[in-house]
């Protein structure tokens, strides 16, 4: 699964998700993409089942490219835990994604496979998508 | 290499504009909301920029019908002024991909410039409908330079013939059109020999079903 290899502060802020995507919003290396329309967290986890999906949708053939990658850590209290004493520690990896943001993209492929595999990605994440394409 | 490579010449298309005196985020907004106008400006040719708005209906169709790479007659609404010019730069929303604005370079046709013409393949190679492999496209577009008139709107590569390993650079088009001006050793399409076997695949999902199993064993621990 992605995660940083190191970072300079184990625990974050959660932070506010306002406003569109700031960059990422055209398909820029493959032919088709997808696009968020909500912002959210997007886990490591949830990257890599819509990875797998797309990559055996795909049955071997085009090439992908992931978009975004979860940076931002996300601390979890142990269960039955009582309040106080501290942050808890860190649980997982997060990408921030806002609305516009292409996260994936893929080329090599008949239109119709994308959409596929691209539909079976997006069942994958937390958030609204759209099948996008390459503006010529 | 030897490349069958088609070039296609631009059409010419024609627009009606109209003067636009709404200027900022607040008017143009309004203008797009309200009466389904879109915002643009004319520039080039050491003249002042000239703001336009046009319905927003017709210049989609324009572009929809290949008007990205054509050259524009610009005639403006109520006068008999008419200039020609090429699309520079569209802005499109981030979300739903509307056109926001359009920016028109004004050219003489007789005049040089470098525009960037894109890159269409035809056909699916041997490499991949036989050989199994995967089609990379590396290179979208090259950039050109000669005079307007003489600019394509767009480059045909076939690449039927391309076995696996096999590549197209920008040098092997530069024998059919000596006019490009982009690095002749950037690759354009490539075939890529598969990127995985079956048993490879499987092994793949199988370490990914163990990975799972640990994770829920060493979690259900911590639960207790």
């Amino acid at each position: 699964m992605l995660m940083p290899k190191k970072v300079e502060w184990r625990k974050q802020s959660r932070g506010r998700m306002r406003g569109q995507t700031k960059g990422g919003a055209l398909v820029s290396f493959g032919e088709f993409g997808l696009k968020a329309l909500e912002c959210g967290w997007v886990t490591s986890r949830q990257i890599e089942a819509a990875r797998v999906a797309i990559s055996r949708a795909m049955s071997r053939t085009g090439k992908l490219w992931i978009r975004v990658f979860p940076d931002k850590p996300l601390t979890k209290k142990p269960a039955e835990t009582r309040m106080g004493k501290g942050k808890g520690a860190p649980d997982e990896w997060v990408a921030v994604v806002k609305p516009g943001r292409v996260m994936f993209e893929l080329s090599g492929v008949t239109p119709e496979i994308a959409k596929e595999a691209l539909r079976k990605a997006g069942h994958k994440l937390p958030i609204k998508t759209k099948f996008v394409e390459r503006l010529v | 290499m030897a490349v069958a490579v088609k070039i296609y010449q631009r059409e010419t298309k024609e627009l009606t504009l109209t003067s636009r005196p709404e200027r900022g985020k607040g008017p143009v907004g309004r203008l797009r909301r309200e009466q389904e106008m879109l915002p643009g400006v004319v520039y080039g040719h050491k003249q002042e920029p000239q703001p336009f708005k046009i319905a927003a209906r017709s210049l989609e169709r324009a572009l929809a019908a290949g008007g990205r790479n054509a050259i524009f007659v610009l005639n403006e609404d109520g006068s008999d002024r008419s200039e020609r010019a090429v699309v520079r730069e569209i802005q499109y929303h981030k979300v739903s991909g509307a056109i926001m604005h359009i920016d028109f370079l004004r050219i003489n046709a007789d005049e040089e410039y470098t525009a960037s013409v894109p890159l269409i393949t035809t056909g699916i190679p041997i490499g991949v409908s036989i050989g199994g492999g995967a089609l990379q496209h590396s290179l979208n577009a090259v950039d050109m330079h000669c005079i307007a008139s003489q600019m394509p709107s767009r480059i045909e590569i076939d690449i039927t013939t391309l076995q696996i390993g096999d590549s197209i650079h920008v040098s092997d088009l530069l024998a059919s059109e000596a006019r490009i001006v982009t690095e002749s050793e950037i690759t354009i399409v490539s075939v890529l020999s598969p990127r995985l076997t079956v048993d490879e695949e499987a092994s793949a999902d199988s370490a990914e079903a163990e990975s799972d199993e640990e994770e829920a064993a060493a979690v259900a621990p911590e639960a207790e």
